[in-house]
């Protein structure tokens, strides 16, 4: 079930924008120049739609148990070094390594040089939902919503049918990283 | 107050007859001598680097002893220093070398750099644009925190070229004191509770949206210190939640709050967020929505 079905867009929609819906947030406010363009990153842009690993994954990219204690990836927080960005579009999901540089988003967010949520839709691309994903050597997947593009904002229905999605597209053990708060 | 060591890598420094003769470029260039190119010599495209050699050796930090410059025609020459004890702050690294095309020892140099080092390094190139697709490994991922890729000469988005960009970076580490410009507007800047550096200020451009700074600058003088931070922070009356018994900290506009029935939070405003833990910690609750602590 590689691309959306019907099912998967009743409970996903509606599509943003960036920031829509966010109650501080705009694009105007909170979107800065390096973070709008995706045109770059297309060619290291993965669907997930074949369940495969990403585009840039390599072994040395799995989360060790050690590391999924020390970074609290299992509650919700960020190891950017093993960090895969996704969100979910009006296609299917696509995913890329956070740690992408992105030369242009340095220069003028100071201190991050890499790919952000936007760098994927680019800036008026709309999705669904996203989040972050994070490749364990134990075997699970550890999925969160923490962007405050496509995340933060997003309904229980939209999370519960996006952890839905990603398992149809074949991933396995998918754990949500935000059931014990 | 501890002095800053200023590496400065390039092998298209003008080239001279009596510097060649005395073996001026097989060691480190002294900053004197720098400056005697940066004065006498035609630097052709890199007027840019040229001129920030001079802000350096002219600013009164460096009069003051608070900086120490030293160039480099090679980056195994710094190396070799780097292996004898020198400990740079931060190197100034230009990414071509001759007429090499794969970039494969510019590369090399950057990672030995970056791992004998705890220095921060400005990648500095006139391929800026082609770089990505030669750091985008996971050697380097490592330290991306570290290392910051420029165009030589080329327009700093914050309106200052980046290389008034890196001479401010450096002067503000040095003297604690420093400017920025964040749309055209000036901004002085002193090192302090919640800032160290004056690039920091883009920690509060993030989190109060940078209009919002914009409008607010003319009410704390144009200047950044401690109390300006903390009415900065303070007037724009934002908080977050922190629950306590888990031990994390929570965005207020986060939905999970409201689905999942999160009990026992607690308010606590920006500016003790700041100062309790860090503009960096608040900076990130308000991107990712949660941060266990």
């Amino acid at each position: 079930m590689p691309i959306l079905q019907q099912k998967h867009i009743i409970g996903l929609s509606p599509l943003i924008y960036a920031f829509e819906g966010h109650p501080k947030k705009t694009k105007e406010t909170h979107l800065f120049d390096g973070e709008k363009n995706n045109e770059e990153f297309l060619t290291l842009i993965y669907d997930g739609k074949d369940n495969n690993f990403p585009k840039q994954f390599h072994q040395g990219l799995f989360v060790t148990e050690a590391e999924l204690n020390q970074y609290k990836i299992d509650k919700g927080n960020s190891f950017r070094l093993k960090c895969f960005l996704w969100v979910i579009d009006n296609n299917s999901i696509k995913i890329i390594w956070e740690m992408t540089s992105n030369v242009k988003r340095g220069e003028y967010v100071f201190g991050k040089p890499f790919v952000c949520h936007t760098n994927i839709t680019g800036e008026n691309g709309q999705a669904y939902i996203g989040g972050e994903m994070y490749f364990c050597e134990n075997g699970n997947i550890y999925v969160n919503f923490t962007s405050d593009r496509f995340g933060v904002v997003a309904t229980e229905e939209k999370k519960l049918m996006a952890k839905q999605y990603i398992e149809d597209c074949g991933y396995k053990n998918i754990i949500r990283t935000d059931n014990n708060l | 107050m501890q002095t800053k060591n200023i590496f400065l890598l390039d092998d298209e420094f003008p080239k001279i007859k009596e510097f060649i003769e005395a073996e001026i470029y097989h060691k480190a260039i002294s900053a004197d001598n720098l400056y005697h190119l940066a004065l006498n010599e035609n630097w052709k495209s890199l007027n840019h680097l040229q001129q920030l050699i001079k802000d350096i050796i002219t600013s009164e930090a460096f009069k003051g002893g608070m900086i120490n410059l030293s160039g480099y025609s090679d980056p195994e020459l710094a190396l070799q220093d780097i292996e004898s004890g020198s400990k740079p702050d931060v190197v100034i690294y230009d990414w071509q070398y001759g007429a090499e095309i794969n970039n494969t020892n510019s590369q090399k140099w950057l990672l030995e750099i970056l791992g004998k080092t705890s220095a921060f390094v400005f990648v500095y190139s006139l391929i800026e644009q082609t770089l990505p697709a030669f750091l985008n490994k996971e050697s380097f991922s490592k330290y991306l925190d570290r290392f910051q890729l420029f165009s030589k000469g080329g327009k700093f988005p914050l309106s200052f070229s980046a290389e008034e960009f890196i001479f401010q970076y450096i002067i503000s580490s040095a003297s604690k004191k420093g400017k920025i410009q964040i749309d055209g507007i000036k901004i002085e800047f002193s090192s302090n509770d919640y800032l160290s550096n004056a690039s920091d200020i883009l920690y509060l451009q993030r989190i109060l949206g940078n209009q919002y700074l914009l409008d607010q600058l003319n009410k704390i003088d144009f200047s950044i210190d401690t109390a300006s931070v903390e009415k900065l922070l303070n007037d724009s009356n934002g908080f977050i939640f922190f629950n306590k018994e888990k031990g994390y900290l929570i965005s207020s506009e986060n939905r999970l709050i409201e689905d999942k029935k999160i009990q026992n939070l607690e308010e606590i405003s920006y500016l003790n967020v700041v100062k309790q833990y860090s503009l960096e910690t608040l900076e990130t609750v308000l991107e990712r929505g949660i941060l266990y602590l």
